[in-house]
Formats: structure tokens, C-alpha cells, sequence
């Protein structure tokens, strides 16, 4: 099924419709929220919560800035980085460890700045580099995960990575480790 | 995320901001890297284009990614698993296969490794089709028109196409081409339907990474095959150091030195040579009118027939190589065209290094082939040919190659006449010595040889019996 009949479905049938989205990007869902959570009983309980944010936002989708799949993905990354960072929270007990993030106007700007610093750091990657920055960084991939998928030693995917950490940090001047 | 400092953190928070591309977003996939990698492979492997040494590079690529693809993806099921060891078996047969390929034993195999090779990528197309088919059952998702089982049915075709037309014209050809762009199409679909669910599917861990799996794979080939195409291309022949003594020489033969027997090719007779000149009852000394060149420099000749009797003559020629000439590689002493029966050819090597002589003799190569004859068509002929090389370093190297020769017929001879042979003799070097496949030096066809002739007129008379 095309993502055109399907949002069509979605239209149609809300429940029928996402009953259908899930059937088909179920496994995509899972995969992204399998990189990020690795207990199997928290990635369940997190694609439920998927179901629901998808639920609530699927009128925000807009076609023309993307694609359905990248939508979807964005929606289970941050959910399952949500997620991940609530169960640390409650298992450190360090809620108070954590302090609430809310930027002044001048730290708002200062990380758009930084984003799109970022963001041409990473335009000026090579294809390989920017796929392993966006499996470490964006899907909080493992490292073994990553080497398996790309075909890399686990040693060699964390020395490529290491590299392209240096490189990042040298370009939108980190800290030094 | 535990281990990260605050760099790392950042850049993760950042993405939030900052997804990615969707171009991105499609490239990560468990899968999309490894099925590309069978779908190049298969359309590698299922065809053959005989150029420009397309037919060995293109395969040797295909395979490492067939082996590379169903590696990654070996843990899902137990048809990928069985892929995996079919690519195993695949790559280490053209492993073998292309090295052996520089060698001059390549027909060892006890079955046509073309015949292995379809045979493997057949049960390729079928493992890769039963493992997706599982994969997607596991699922819940079937797929609707099993595109690998067309492209398996369109490389059939292929085979069949290949086996019932071993030189194919335009109309086969073409043929062949439509099937090879159908199994594209119907791989490339096979790799789309995975869009919808290949997200469940796991790669597998590697000991060796990619990049160093292509790299030795590759690099120990080449290595291999250039080694095995240097070392083949040298024959190595047994020397034996000799005394010479041109005295004990002079007394043996005088019979035929009186018969006009040059006394510089006689010092190069072995023993077994000088008794079949028992009973010779004339010889004829001719050298070489035009002294050739061989790679530049000079190339020396000379011919000497001995009647022997009834009709039959020993035909020696004497090839002297300049000390410049390299002579390490193939090198190829042929009797050209005559038109009269030829046996017994042999071949005598003698150098000198450090003040020492060394001689051996060549196996001859004796074959019946039809020689295409301006005036009188095509006819069969024995053909003798000698391979041989120097070593390093040897100088005054000498080729004495030598034949028997039915001159005429005496039933058939007319007394008070002449009789005349035309004599040619090839003497070939090879300049290049990389040549793959491996190719024993039969004939002088090839660009990258020298080539210098001994062309003479021998005259006997008919009274000669």
C-alpha cells in the first residue's frame, strides 16, 4: 500500500487507517525504537506510546515536508528518547539530579546557532560518515548494532567514530576530552 | 548513552532539531546494505561479457558481494544461512578458478567450473528466494508476484540460451540481454518489497570488516595470479654443467665432418644425434642470407640438412641469441609450413655462465594440425614446436632444433633432376610475460612477441638414394 492510500485511509477510518499504518511501518517502528531501547519490554511499551503520539499528531503530518516514513521515524526517535530518559530519571532517582530544561530566550538562541553549525558539519560529511553520525546520534544506535549493519568490526565502527567525534568536535569546538 | 559526555549529549539533543533527510532516513536500514549487495552480486554472476577481462573481473566482484550480502544477513533464517555457505562455496571454486586460470593447470577441475558456477548462483537465486519468503512469512507478509522466483525462471533462460547456442548471434544475443534486464528489474523489485517490513530483519556481527574483506580478497588474488602468471611463464628445464671438448667431438664425427658438417653447430650434437647421422651420405650448410634481429638486436642462423637415405633428411638449425636478447620468459622454436612428413623433431639449449657450459634438451611438441596453404588448400601437416627459457644471467645462448624430413618419395623420384626445400623456421620471444589466462606459447599470433625467421633453399640431387 502507497503512503497516498493510506493517509486516504487514515482519512477514511481512523481506526481502520491506523490499524493499517501500524501493519506496515510496525517494523520500522520497532527498529528505530529497538536501537534506542534495548529491553524488549520497554521498546513494547514505548511502541504503544508511539501508537498514541502518532494517534494524537497524525492531522500534523504535512506530505510536502517529508516523507511519511521520515515523519514516523522522527515521531518513535524522540518518544523512545523520551522514554529512555524518564526510566533513567526513575532509576537513578535523580529527578533532582536532572534539572527541568527550560532555555532563557539567549540559550534558545545560541543552540539554533549551534544546530545549524551542526548541521553543515554534517552536510560536509562523507555519505558513509553522515550515516554512521545519524546511527550513533540520531538513533542512538550501539555500536555493535552499527558495526553489524554497515559490515564493520565493532573495533573499526568505534574508531571510525571516534574520528568523526574529533572531526565534529574540532569543527563546532567542543570540549577537548 | 551512559558512558557519553556532554559533547555527545549535545549532538544528540541537537537532532531533534535536525532530522534528517529522508534520503538519509532510507540509507539506515538492517538490511538495505546487504540486500544491495546480493542483488549486484546475482547480476554480476549471471551473465558473461568476453572483453576487455570483463569475464573474470566482473564475477570475482559479483561473488565477494554475494558472500559479503548473505554473510550480514546469515542469523535470520536457515535459507540464509544456506546462501551463505552457497556463497562460500562460490567464492573460494572462482577463487581457485582464477588462479589456476595462470596456471597451465587449469582443466584439473574433474567438472567444467562454468557448469559449478551456474549451478551455484542457481541455488543462490533459490536460497535467497525461500529466505525472503520465510522472513516475510515470520511476519505476516507475502509477497504478491515472488520476484526472485522470476528472476531465477529469466536466469534459466539464460542458461538454456548459453547451452543451445554456445556462439550466439544478434537474435540470441539479444534474447540474453532482455532476460538479463528482467532479472534486474525482478531483483530490484525483491529489494523494494523489503521497504515494507525488511526492518525486522538482523545483521549479523563480523570478525572481518568489509573494506578488509574486499581488500584481501582483491589484493591476495591479484597477487596470486600475477605471481602464478611470473613463475608459469619461466619453464624451468634440468642444466647439466658440460665439459667441452671439441676434440673427443672431432674424432666421433668425422665422418660427417667430411661430408661438410659446420664444425661450430657440431660442437653442439649430443651423442644420440651423432649416430643418427650414421650412413649419411651428403649434407648441405646454408646460414642465414639476412641476419634477423630479436627486441633490437642481432639474431644469428644457420641450417644444415643431412641426406640420410631413402628420401629422408635431419634438418638442423642453429639459432645464436645476442647476449641483449632477454630470453628469461617463453620462447618458442617452430618448423613452419613445408608441405612434406616431419618426425623426430628434438631440441638442443646450451649457455654459458661464469666460464661453464650448461646444455639441456627441450621436450619437442609433435601435432597433427591442418595448415591453411595458399596454393593448395587446406592440408594436414605435423607441426613441432620446442618451448623453452634461459635463466638469468646465461650468455651465449644457442637453440639447435632440429627434425627429420621426407624430401621425396624415391618410388615417385626422377632420376637427373633437382630436388629443393624451402625452409622456414620460427624462432619467437615473448616480451610481455604477463598474459592471463595462462597461454602455452603455440603460435605467434600474439602482438607482444618477437619473432625471427630462419628462411632457406636447401638443393639435393635426385641421384641421391
Amino acid at each position: 500500500m502507497t503512503d497516498t492510500d493510506l493517509l486516504a485511509r487514515l482519512a477514511a477510518d481512523r481506526a481502520d487507517g491506523m490499524e493499517a499504518l501500524l501493519r506496515q511501518y510496525g517494523p520500522l517502528l520497532r527498529y528505530v525504537i529497538g536501537g534506542i531501547l534495548r529491553d524488549s519490554l520497554d521498546a513494547e511499551d514505548c511502541l504503544s506510546e508511539v501508537s498514541l503520539a502518532l494517534w494524537q499528531k497524525l492531522d500534523s503530518y504535512d506530505a510536502a515536508r517529508g516523507s511519511l516514513s521520515t515523519w514516523l521515524t522522527a515521531v518513535a526517535r524522540n518518544t523512545a528518547l523520551n522514554h529512555w530518559k524518564a526510566r533513567r530519571r526513575r532509576d537513578s532517582h535523580a529527578a533532582e539530579a536532572e534539572p527541568a530544561s527550560s532555555d532563557t530566550p539567549e540559550q534558545a538562541v545560541l543552540r539554533r546557532e549551534r544546530a545549524e553549525q551542526l548541521k553543515t558539519a554534517i552536510a560536509r560529511l562523507s555519505d558513509r560518515d553522515r550515516q554512521l553520525f545519524y546511527r550513533k546520534y540520531y538513533y542512538l544506535q550501539s555500536t555493535a548494532q552499527i558495526a553489524a549493519e554497515m559490515g564493520m568490526t565493532e573495533r573499526a565502527a568505534e574508531g571510525r567514530l571516534y574520528r568523526l567525534r574529533q572531526r565534529l568536535r574540532q569543527e563546532l569546538g567542543g570540549d577537548d576530552a | 548513552m551512559r558512558e557519553w559526555d556532554a559533547f555527545d549529549q549535545e549532538l544528540a539533543e541537537s537532532m531533534t532539531e535536525i532530522p534528517p533527510a529522508p534520503e538519509a532516513v532510507r540509507a539506515v536500514t538492517p538490511w538495505r546494505m546487504s540486500i544491495d549487495r546480493i542483488v549486484l552480486g546475482l547480476c554480476l554472476t549471471c551473465f558473461t561479457l568476453n572483453f576487455a577481462c570483463l569475464q573474470y573481473i566482473l564475477p570475482a566482484i559479483g561473488t565477494a558481494n554475494l558472500y559479503l550480502g548473505f554473510r550480514a544477513l546469515r542469523k535470520n533464517n536457515v535459507w540464509f544461512q544456506f546462501g551463505w555457505i552457497c556463497s562460500i562455496c562460490k567464492v573460494t571454486l572462482l577463487y581457485i578458478s582464477l588462479v589456476l586460470n595462470a596456471t597451465p593447470y587449469a582443466d584439473i577441475f574433474p567438472v567444467s567450473r562454468t557448469v559449478l558456477q551456474a549451478a551455484a548462483t542457481l541455488l543462490l537465486f533459490a536460497a535467497l528466494r525461500q529466505a525472503l519468503r520465510q522472513a516475510a512469512a515470520e511476519l505476516g507478509q507475502t509477497s504478491q508476484k515472488d520476484p526472485v522466483l522470476w528472476a531465477l525462471l529469466w536466469y534459466l533462460l539464460i542458461i538454456f540460451l548459453a547451452l543451445s547456442w554456445p556462439e550466439p548471434g544478434w537474435l540470441v544475443g539479444g534474447a540474453v540481454m532482455v532476460a538479463f534486464v528482467c532479472i534486474i528489474r525482478s531483483l530490484a523489485q525483491a529489494a523494494a518489497e523489503l521497504d515494507a517490513w525488511g526492518y525486522a530483519v538482523r545483521a549479523a556481527p563480523v570478525k572481518i570488516g568489509t573494506a578488509r574483506f574486499q581488500g584481501l580478497f582483491y589484493g591476495s588474488l591479484l597477487a596470486l595470479i600475477l605471481l602464478c602468471t611470473l613463475f608459469f611463464n619461466h619453464i624451468r628445464l634440468t642444466w647439466t654443467a658440460v665439459e667441452q671438448n671439441f676434440d673427443s667431438m672431432e674424432i666421433a664425427s668425422t665422418e660427417e665432418r667430411h661430408l661438410g658438417f659446420p664444425r661450430e653447430m657440431l660442437a653442439y650434437l649430443p651423442p644420440e644425434e651423432l649416430e643418427k647421422l650414421a650412413g649419411a651420405s651428403a649434407c648441405v650448410y646454408q646460414p642465414n642470407d639476412i641476419n634477423g634481429k630479436m627486441g633490437g638486436h642481432p639474431f644469428t642462423t644457420s641450417g644444415t640438412m643431412v641426406y640420410l637415405g631413402g628420401g629422408t633428411a635431419r634438418f638442423y638449425v642453429l639459432a645464436e641469441y645476442d647476449d641483449e636478447i632477454d630470453l628469461f620468459w617463453q620462447n618458442l622454436a617452430e618448423f613452419g609450413n613445408s608441405g612434406v612428413d616431419r618426425w623426430d623433431g628434438a631440441c638442443y639449449l646450451a649457455y654459458q655462465k661464469d666460464g661453464i657450459t650448461y646444455q639441456t634438451a627441450v621436450p619437442v611438441i609433435e601435432r597433427m594440425e591442418t595448415v591453411d596453404n595458399f596454393f593448395t588448400g587446406p592440408t594436414e601437416e605435423t607441426r613441432i614446436r620446442a618451448r623453452y627459457s634461459f635463466p638469468v644471467g646465461a650468455k651465449s645462448r644457442t637453440c639447435l632444433f632440429v627434425c627429420t624430413l621426407q624430401l621425396w618419395d624415391l618410388d615417385q623420384n626422377t632420376p637427373g633432376t633437382s630436388y629443393y626445400h624451402d625452409s622456414i623456421v620460427n624462432f619467437y620471444r615473448d616480451r610481455f610475460p604477463i598474459r592471463y589466462p595462462y597461454q602455452i606459447f603455440e603460435d605467434g599470433t600474439s602482438s607482444s612477441r618477437d619473432l625471427a625467421q630462419y628462411c632457406q633453399l636447401f638443393e639435393f640431387h635426385t641421384r641421391l638414394h
